[in-house]
């Protein structure tokens, strides 16, 4: 994500002094039923600088990317809940790189069990790619960008990419299209990419998207723009799949707002998208924000420098229905882990970099994912304890005290689909059902059974009994007609 | 051929371990406009100037279609007030590396191009519509051993005889000239700059800023080591010559020049200052018409290097509708890569924003270009690089609670001369007045009128009664003799 690059090749931020900015205070309350566990200290030549949340896979392990280290491209790994490294694949640094490189963006898990991403840099034109890795490794380079003359096709996309219902793969490119302020494009699996909107055709249009969307319960996709919209300080949008796009909010229009949102949405069990804006609010610290479909906007919480702000990442929905993700480097603070309710109360669970030397981390860039056995991880694009570099990031682990769960993959099907999932010690399940309607399903490992939707199954949450207890799926299964 | 820039990455060793983010700082409201891609443009590095459609005209130094990666080439471009930006021409043939327009009283923007263009690429001098169709007027040394001007980096300035003036290399002792140019294209070297025992009228270096016409009709213009002024027919007096023989305590290579509304200049210099005499730290100074001089401020004030308060002012400084001057430095600040500042006409000076403050410097690096103020109050400025890996630069807003104004173009004329006003939400005018002088105007459209300087009229403020409320001019119109 950044391009000051030093000796190393590491990227790094620029100087910053030491300012503290006492714009206000806000209370804060401190956990202590968490537990926090830096997993793995990158260096360098394993990796450096993940800067993306990372993502469970079929086998449950977890997969990332490093935006720069291995051979100095970046990489894509595997880790184990346990914290076992393994480099997947190392991006190309000098000459001609046309598999990509500098990978800023998180990887998506795709039904068939493969992952899609992307990278900001490299590829055909020096302008990104979008590749598909298997879980072994095997890395396919599906589209370079800037294969259109002027970059109409969109250029350095900066986020990743998400499976929709129908099977497709919609992403957003931060610069490139056809007013050179981005796009938000579909992908097919074997790589036919169209551009679907270009950005700023309008002067209230955003411009610059520098997150990735997400597929509401309605079907249609949403996502912020950082810049553009009627203040030119960001906006939140809906896409059709076809392609039609509604700005819902310009942020900087109403009191407390924020500005300059880096990370995408999460939809809510209220129907509501929750995000996170790096800037504006009350305190300039960045924000917490919900926004209904129609696009009513609630600021829920403004940071200020006293416990954290400037949050890059995004939020992930727990199982216990609350929020959780970082801020990034505000004020003093080198940026913290908190969890906040759908009503906004805030709770600091973590914050980086207490101890000289930031030993666990430091500038969580990237978000976090709740794994099938309760705990999240997470990220930090710098800190760190490896013996030979301290600013190569790392990856930790947050047990708040919530159990094990199960996900489905995909999150909707029909009657008759045969479905994946994903688990926690699934061996010896005796039972799946589907909004109580009892499921067919084969067992497959520790981490993946396949079920098949029931008939007569409606929508609903899905149920695995296991010897050790009933895991419930963390949202519901939609059914399709 | 390419002039140099300062394409310096400032490396920064030390992991950060604080920062500020002050994206909102109560009265002003920062927001990126534009991003250039490349093909769209790359490094502007010119100020950019309001046209009588309210949209901002500017030059990209580099890049283009089809040379998005090249630094070779150049755009004009055209923004609106909202963002939206078109290219309007792509220099290549005609020249390259195209510097500030300037808007004429025939609504042509006239410019010059640093080089390209003829046998010896010595550069251009071109007049281009606000659609974008560019005559090549001149083509400098055409001719081998050529003695003329050549390589211009400045704006023209269209003096009250309707010609322009400007600065450029070359010349008889190939140390630079004062040049003069007709609409039509036909150019005349008035005055050539030496550096020898025995140069008429003081030795002088490069004169590279351009020149400002003063409201007695001589112009103003800085070399690297002096400050001059030349009558319109070619006589050059040096009012100043800065002190660097040991430590240049008065700073050194001095910007252009501004006459304030106190009729005196007020100006930068890159180098020198009172806290880094032997390096790159920059004043700001004040000079009156017959050459006192008097230093305002001294950057780098919390000691070289650290310079949060900025380094190095490459541009001239703006004297906005608040009577304070506004400007920029290319490196310092909180983040070192370059701020925007405001000074009172007696020498207190505010950082308004420092770049970078961003994740990934999306907000931009380095500016080089000076602001502009348009119509609708706001600050309008281009930073050189940043905005993304491609690292073309930015274009930028800075609200500081100035409201709306009007603009003449030009500033001075004899009563009975045509006179453009620019402005905002004109539509419903009902009054034009030349200090106080009422004169008769049409309404061409809501950010144009036009009128005639009244008989009677004296020198003093333009006001226009709108159904908005009464917009002034900036400064005084100076009624000719």
């Amino acid at each position: 994500m950044k391009r000051i690059v030093s000796a190393l090749g590491k990227l790094i931020r620029p100087g910053r002094a030491c300012t503290v900015f006492l714009l206000g205070a806000t209370t804060v309350i401190a956990l202590s039923a968490q537990t926090f566990t830096t997993l793995l200290s990158f260096d360098f030549r394993d990796g450096s600088s993940p800067d993306a949340p990372l993502v469970q896979g079929v086998d449950g392990n977890l997969y990332g990317t490093t935006s720069s280290g291995g051979i100095d491209g970046g990489t894509v790994f595997t880790i184990t809940p346990s914290g076992a490294l393994t480099t997947l694949y190392e991006f190309c640094f000098l000459g001609a790189c046309p598999n990509g490189g500098y990978p800023a963006a998180p990887l998506a898990l795709a039904a068939a069990g493969a992952f899609y991403g992307t990278t900001e840099r490299n590829g055909g034109y020096d302008q990104g790619t979008v590749f598909k890795i298997t879980p072994g490794g095997a890395l396919t380079t599906l589209y370079s960008f800037c294969a259109q003359g002027e970059c109409t096709d969109g250029a350095e996309p900066a986020a990743g990419l998400v499976q929709a219902a129908d099977g497709n793969l919609y992403g957003t490119t931060f610069l490139g299209g056809a007013n050179y302020a981005g796009t938000v494009f579909k992908i097919t699996p074997s790589g036919a990419l169209t551009s679907i909107h270009s950005f700023g055709s309008k002067e209230s249009d955003g411009k610059f998207p520098y997150a990735g969307l997400v597929q509401a319960g309605d079907g249609d996709l949403y996502g912020t723009t950082w810049g553009g919209g009627a203040n030119s300080v960001g906006t939140v949008f809906r896409i059709t799949p076809s392609g039609a796009l509604t700005t819902i909010h310009s942020f900087g229009s109403q009191p407390d707002d924020g500005q300059y949102p880096y990370a995408g949405l999460v939809e809510a069990s209220d129907g509501s998208l929750y995000g996170t804006t790096f800037g504006g609010g009350a305190y300039a610290g960045g924000t917490v924000f919900k926004i209904t479909p129609g696009g009513a906007l609630t600021t829920l919480f403004s940071f200020d420098s006293g416990g954290g702000g400037a949050p890059v990442a995004g939020l992930v929905l727990g199982t216990d229905g609350n929020f959780y993700g970082p801020t990034g480097y505000f004020g003093s603070n080198q940026g913290t882990v908190f969890q906040i309710t759908p009503g906004g109360t805030l709770t600091t669970l973590h914050t980086f970099c207490l101890e000289s030397g930031c030993p666990d981390g430091a500038d969580p860039l990237g978000g976090l994912v709740q794994a099938t056995n309760g705990q999240f991880y997470g990220t930090t694009s710098t800190g760190g304890a490896a013996s030979n570099c301290t600013t190569c990031g790392t990856i930790f682990s947050l047990s708040v005290g919530l159990g094990p769960f199960v996900k489905t993959l995909p999150h909707s099907g029909r009657v008759g689909q045969i479905v994946r999932i994903l688990g926690t010690a699934l061996t010896g399940a005796t039972a799946v059902t589907l909004n109580g309607i009892p499921a067919t399903f084969t067992f497959y490992s520790a981490s993946e059974i396949t079920a098949t939707v029931p008939a007569g199954a409606t929508t609903g949450t899905v149920e695995v009994t296991t010897p050790s207890g009933t895991l419930l799926s963390a949202g519901p299964f939609t059914v399709l007609p | 051929m390419s002039k140099a820039i300062g394409l310096v990455t400032r490396a920064c060793a030390v992991l950060a371990l604080c920062a500020s983010v002050a994206i909102t700082l109560r009265a002003q409201t920062f927001a990126t406009l534009f991003i250039f891609d490349g093909p769209d443009g790359r490094g502007p590095q010119a100020a950019l100037v309001q046209g009588a459609d309210g949209n901002l005209y500017g030059t990209t130094y580099y890049g283009g279609p089809g040379c998005g990666s090249c630094f070779t080439g150049g755009t004009i471009f055209k923004i609106t007030p909202g963002g939206k930006l078109t290219t309007l021409y792509t220099f290549g043939a005609e020249g390259d590396g195209p510097n500030q327009l300037a808007l004429a009283d025939d609504g042509y923007f006239y410019g010059t191009a640093n080089y390209g263009g003829g046998a010896y690429e010595y550069g251009t001098v071109f007049k281009i519509t606000r659609s974008g169709a560019l005559t090549t007027l001149y083509t400098f040394c055409t001719q081998s051993g050529c003695t003329g001007s050549k390589g211009p980096s400045g704006p023209l300035v269209q003096a009250a005889d309707h010609n322009f003036y400007g600065t450029a290399g070359g010349g008889a002792y190939d140390y630079g000239t004062v040049f003069t140019v007709t609409p039509a294209g036909a150019l005349t070297t008035l005055y050539s700059f030496c550096n020898q025992e025995g140069c008429p009228n003081g030795v002088g270096v490069t004169p590279h800023a351009g020149l400002v016409q003063a409201s007695n009709g001589d112009f103003y213009g800085t070399t690297n080591e002096t400050i001059f002024k030349i009558t319109p027919s070619g006589t050059l007096t040096t009012l100043y010559t800065f002190s660097c023989a040991s430590a240049c305590l008065d700073g050194a290579a001095a910007s252009g020049l501004v006459q304030a509304t106190d009729g005196d200049f007020y100006g930068t210099t890159s180098q020198g200052g009172a806290n880094c005499p032997a390096s790159d730290c920059g004043t700001v100074f004040r000079i009156t018409p017959r050459g006192t001089l008097t230093t305002l401020y001294s950057f780098c004030a919390q000691g070289y290097p650290s310079c949060t308060d900025g380094e190095r002012p490459l541009a001239p400084l703006i004297q906005a509708t608040d009577g304070n001057f506004y400007g920029t430095t290319q490196y310092g600040g909180t983040n070192g890569v370059g701020t925007v500042f405001r000074i009172t006409p007696s020498g207190t000076l505010t950082t308004l924003y420092s770049f970078c403050a961003q994740v990934g410097c999306l907000d931009g690096e380095y500016p080089q270009g000076a602001l502009v103020q348009a119509t609708n109050g706001d600050l309008y400025g281009t930073t050189a690089q940043g905005g993304s890996y491609d690292n073309a630069g930015t274009i930028f807003r800075l609200s500081v609670g100035l409201g709306p104004f009007v603009k003449t173009q030009p500033h001075n004329g004899k009563v009975g001369a045509p006179i453009m006003i620019l402005g905002t939400d004109l539509t419903g005018a009902t009054s034009v007045t030349f200090n106080g002088t009422p004169a008769a105007f049409t309404i061409v459209s809501a950010t144009e009128i036009t009128t005639t300087v009244p008989a009677g009229a004296t020198t003093g403020e333009v006001r226009v009664t709108t159904p908005g409320g009464t917009l002034a001019s900036g400064g005084p119109f100076l009624v000719a003799p």
